[in-house]
């Protein structure tokens, strides 16, 4: 009994640390521009079509995922300088439907470029599993959870340490406060639209080897991962990094019990914790319109 | 838009679709997408209310549009319901199900909306895909058509004039609460809350009536979609057709009556024009038109047209 | 030093200001005054590179500043302290600071910092407390520090003792007079037009957006108009 509820967790923190992950870059978009972006999920999956033929081309592993962060920091950071940056003043739903429009290009482009027919794509490592104590795991899960490890740690140096980062947080607390003071917002506004779609291509690498690579397999992570954010507050990266892996465990030790709830929990959980907190913890009242 | 332009547009549209078919009498196929947006347009004209009229921003609309197949569906081949009843059950239960989603929304405002009426559109199709009533995951196959007395609907021909009447039907519905006392309280709401609030209105209840009116008519178009097409999976009503059709409300003009034809057509046709091979461009032009709606036509594809004839007139 | 000809600006189409020209010379304190709207802060905003200008030019050491974004007019050593004080409640009072700092080199920062602990030792102690938890005397010490951190030439303070206690706004002001004796020249905004005429060296007078008086602060101080509008006697 215990020793299944330790493997249960093991591995739903491994598929937490891709809910935080994508998570991650929701909470700081949002708290930044103000902007609930739904793009992320398909720009993962973009991204993961595009390591998938760097992989086919026999590009070693690392250099793939360093390459593909690449590609989401360029996505990212010219979806702000040239879209997103131009609509700052649209309503929060008119900016909601943009990152909408987005994710049908990123959807019909994956489709018309590498096709609709399901890929295999790779883990990172293969083998046998890992016994550790009691806990059985894959090699795979191990790598997603050291990866997401140093990149959650180097997040928070990022945010915490650099100019960039706490110019970033000081954006998320007063804009104007912050151009006031002469901070460079345009450039920190790109810097976080490029993390915002590094890391659900990294997110979307990582998780792909369970499913198989089309262009809708990020939707349900990319629901799991506004489920986590919100779930930690939608207010604090490290909100949603809790939240993400406390939603990848719970989500496991249900479906285990109860396979009926698998999908169905965490989309029931999100929508009673919003009932709890109707506006996040935040509580700003909105009275543009689009 | 004044009444008798509405009248007119009516009226040419009716004057233009009603010989439409008899042009395809040999591809009954074409009559088909023809079917299939007027279906879209139906359940946009839903969401065309609760976003255009109310400002309630909803992406969980397709799971409306399951509901009312589902049950429909379900009444007609496990328990022998007349399917035109059972069409009118479906209707009445996803406007329920509207009424249930419209009480959180009453504490949510913007995206905490669209997030939680994600999470039970999507909630909905997975009950969908558990449940052995529905077929599960395999699906409801062999759904029998409409019928009518002793009449079936089965062609594509006689379908579509059934689905023009009850879109035209529809369409005037919306069209004449809109331009009611409580059309004008919904404009209100969604114009700015607080002042509406503020004046008396109750913004709650206005809420909860969009909720479940466009419920209702997603709901509908369900139904006659699942008599329709006569299979029913639950992957088609999943986020992706939900995003569709918000993509189709924006583009054809939100806050405008005739938008959401606009939009289903653009959306239905657009991948036949462009052709198979390249059919998912289509997702991709139709994103675009989305955000270029936002950027620049508030009133997409319905202002464009606005704008013609205009030119027109001064001239 | 900063020079203003026939400036308007404002809020989109609404423009608040109307072709105002003045000028602040090395050294000096001058202080606009004016009611609430009369377009002080708007003013200000416009030199910071807030708000873009419609009409006229700025001009900064000879730089126009016309169409400069804010991070170049800083760069450019004008400080905007902005009204409200600003500072961000969720970063400590050290962040604060460093973000002052923001295109300083890292050890240039740190003896900045020092510089503005040794003037408010007692933000030193709070250093690592964050922004939100201080008093509003010393939520106004963190935003003049602030303002000090990246060497200014020219401090724009709008309403520097808004809602303060009265023994808070002489610290204040003694403050001011002590940034005047280190070379740093002060355009002040305010409402208060007793304390900034004690404190300033010129002053001009805006009404409704437009420029209505100027001259020393002393001559102005016994300006019948001015006595009977803004000094309330």
């Amino acid at each position: 009994m215990f020793d299944t509820l330790l493997n249960l967790t093991a591995r739903g923190l491994s598929t937490g640390a891709i809910y935080s992950l994508i998570a991650m870059g929701i909470v700081l978009i949002f708290q930044t521009t103000s902007v609930m972006n739904f793009a992320q999920g398909n720009a993962g999956m973009f991204i993961t079509y595009l390591a998938f033929f760097l992989l086919a081309l026999k590009v070693p592993f690392p250099l793939v995922i360093i390459l593909a962060l690449l590609f989401g920091a360029l996505f990212g950071g010219l979806t702000e300088r040239f879209l997103m940056r131009r609509v700052r003043e649209r309503s929060h739903v008119g900016l909601l439907m943009i990152t909408l429009g987005l994710a049908l290009i990123f959807e019909g482009l994956a489709a018309s470029i590498f096709g609709t027919f399901p890929l295999n794509f790779p883990p990172i490592l293969t083998g046998p599993p890992v016994h550790v104590g009691p806990i059985i795991l894959s090699k795979q899960d191990i790598i997603v959870n050291l990866l997401s490890l140093a990149l959650f740690t180097l997040l928070f140096l990022v945010l915490y340490k650099t100019k960039i980062g706490i110019g970033a947080r000081s954006i998320a607390e007063d804009e104007y406060g912050a151009r006031v003071l002469g901070i460079p917002v345009f450039n920190i506004y790109i810097f976080i639209w490029a993390l915002g779609f590094a890391l659900p291509g990294l997110a979307g690498i990582l998780v792909v080897p369970r499913f198989s690579l089309e262009p809708h397999f990020m939707v349900p992570i990319q629901i799991k991962a506004f489920t986590a954010a919100v779930f930690g507050g939608m207010n604090s990266v490290q909100g949603a990094i809790v939240g993400g892996l406390l939603l990848g465990v719970l989500e496991n030790i249900v479906a285990f019990y109860y396979p009926i709830l698998k999908e169905s929990f965490s989309l029931i959980l999100v929508v009673i914790v919003l009932l709890i907190f109707p506006t996040g913890l935040f509580g700003k009242r909105s009275q543009r319109r689009f | 838009m004044k009444k008798t332009t509405f009248l007119s547009i009516a009226l040419i549209i009716l004057a233009l679709s009603l010989p439409l078919p008899f042009l395809y009498m040999q591809k009954p196929s074409i009559v088909g997408y023809f079917n299939m947006v007027i279906l879209f347009a139906i359940g946009t004209q839903g969401l065309n209310l609760l976003l255009g009229y109310a400002g309630q921003v909803s992406l969980g609309h397709a799971a409306f549009m399951a509901i009312g197949g589902y049950i429909s569906a379900i009444l007609v081949m496990s328990y022998n319901v007349n399917s035109l009843f059972a069409i009118v059950i479906a209707t009445a239960f996803a406007g329920l199900c509207g009424l249930l989603v419209g009480f959180p929304s009453l504490r949510l405002s913007g995206f905490y909306l669209a997030i939680a009426t994600m999470a039970l559109g999507s909630a909905t199709t997975d009950l969908i895909k558990r449940l052995s009533i529905t077929g599960g995951d395999h699906g409801l196959r062999s759904i029998s058509p409409l019928k009518i007395l002793n009449f079936e609907f089965y062609s594509e021909f006689s379908k579509y004039y059934l689905f023009l009447f009850m879109m035209v039907t529809i369409f005037l519905l919306v069209k004449n609460l809109i331009n009611s006392r409580s059309g004008r309280a919904l404009r209100a709401i969604r114009d700015a809350e607080l002042t509406a609030e503020s004046v008396g209105i109750n913004v709650a209840y206005y809420k909860l009536v969009a909720f479940v009116l466009s419920s209702m008519i997603a709901g509908l178009s369900g139904a006659l979609y699942a008599h329709s097409v006569s299979y029913l999976h639950p992957n088609t009503f999943g986020l992706g057709f939900s995003i569709e059709f918000l993509a189709m409300a924006i583009v054809g003009g939100l806050g405008t009556i005739w938008g959401p034809l606009l939009g289903a057509s653009f959306w239905v046709l657009l991948p036949r024009i462009i052709g198979p091979r390249l059919e998912y461009l289509s997702t991709v032009v139709f994103g675009i038109a989305v955000i270029l709606s936002v950027m620049f036509l508030p009133y997409g594809l319905s202002e464009i047209i606005y704008r013609l004839e205009k030119k027109m007139k001064l001239r | 030093m900063l020079k203003i000809e026939k400036l308007s600006s404002g809020y989109g189409p609404l423009e608040a200001i109307h072709g105002i020209s003045l000028t602040v010379e090395k050294g000096e304190i001058v202080a606009v005054l004016g009611s609430n709207g009369a377009g002080k802060t708007t003013l200000l905003k416009t030199i910071s590179g807030l708000i873009r200008l419609t009409k006229g030019h700025v001009s900064f050491e000879g730089t126009i500043l016309n169409n400069l974004e804010p991070p170049n007019i800083v760069k450019l050593g004008i400080i905007h302290i902005p009204e409200g004080r600003r500072i961000f409640p969720g970063l400590t009072v050290r962040e604060n600071l460093t973000l002052a700092g923001y295109y300083l080199k890292k050890n240039e920062l740190d003896n900045r910092i020092k510089f503005a602990y040794s003037i408010f030792p007692l933000l030193k102690e709070r250093e690592k407390q964050s922004g939100g938890t201080l008093s509003g005397g010393e939520q106004q010490m963190l935003a003049l520090a602030r303002g000090l951190i990246p060497n200014p030439k020219l401090l724009l303070m709008d309403e520097p003792s808004l809602g303060l206690a009265p023994k808070l706004v002489s610290l204040i002001y003694q403050t001011l007079e002590k940034l005047k004796k280190n070379g740093i020249t002060i355009l002040l905004v305010e409402q208060n037009a007793k304390k900034a005429l004690e404190v300033s060296d010129r002053a001009y007078v805006l009404t409704t957006g437009y420029l209505t008086l100027e001259g020393t602060s002393r001559g102005l101080m016994s300006n019948e108009n001015v006595k009977k509008l803004y000094l309330g006697r």
